[in-house]
């Protein structure tokens, strides 16, 4: 089996969501605590979208 | 009785302060006063940018010579010179947002010398890469090449909105009370 970290996308990815989420919350908002809970929020929704999409297109691979 | 909800003070724009995070991601912020903010916009977008970079091989931030790219029609009109450059290398019009650390591309366009392999300052740094490292990059490498030119521009595009936070503050106004029914874009703290 492929080594994890093998595939650069597991750590690619992580480090591209959570700046996007830190830095896109951080104009939205000053005051620390909303900052980071945004970012957490936003963090959450983009990783449910993407894994949704990973799982529909892992269907597809399956069993079509 | 009417509910009067008190309308909030115009935000004053700050313009030399966007101008400063257009040149460096954060700076506006930090001679706004909101340092930690400054620091975190820094090192988060140059971090993604020569990430991106890094994983591109150093050779995914430049500008094509206009001679050196086919004819672009748009409408009938044809485009010639940075257009031209730039209609072939879109990827630039997101990375020349993150500022500063997408100048020496400019730079290696500008003074570009067919006949030498180097440029001035900069060296082969964000140079137009000759065709065969180009295509050798992409013919031995994963995606992973790919993959980087677009962190670049993520890491550019996310800077248009670290202007608009150092020109007009941050969207939601923390400050005050939060059951105000539109939030106006806020303050910032002085």
């Amino acid at each position: 089996m492929m080594p994890f970290f093998a595939v650069s996308i597991y750590y690619d990815m992580p480090i591209l969501l959570i700046v996007v989420a830190l830095v896109y919350s951080a104009t939205r908002h000053d005051r620390w605590d909303k900052i980071l809970k945004e970012a957490g929020r936003w963090l959450w929704h983009i990783v449910l979208f993407l894994g949704g999409i990973g799982v529909v297109l892992y269907a597809l691979s399956t069993w079509l | 009785m009417p509910d009067v909800t008190p309308v909030s003070p115009a935000r004053r724009l700050d313009p030399l302060a966007a101008l400063l995070s257009f040149a460096l991601p954060g700076l506006g912020q930090v001679v706004q006063g909101r340092i930690a903010k400054g620091f975190l916009f820094f090192f988060a977008l140059y971090g993604l940018f020569f990430y991106g970079m890094a994983m591109g091989q150093w050779k995914n931030v430049w500008l094509p010579q206009p001679d050196d790219v086919p004819a672009v029609d748009i409408l009938g009109y044809k485009l010639e010179g940075t257009a031209r450059s730039l209609a072939q290398r879109r990827e630039y019009l997101g990375q020349f947002w993150i500022g500063a650390a997408a100048w020496p591309a400019l730079v290696q366009y500008v003074n570009f010398d067919k006949t030498k392999e180097t440029g001035p300052i900069f060296g082969s740094f964000q140079r137009c890469p000759p065709e065969e490292v180009l295509n050798q990059l992409q013919r031995d490498g994963n995606k992973r090449w790919d993959l980087g030119w677009v962190f670049t521009v993520i890491a550019g595009v996310l800077n248009l909105l670290v202007i608009y936070d150092a020109l007009a503050g941050p969207m939601f106004r923390d400050d005050e009370d939060e059951s105000t029914s539109s939030p106006p874009a806020g303050a910032t703290k002085s």
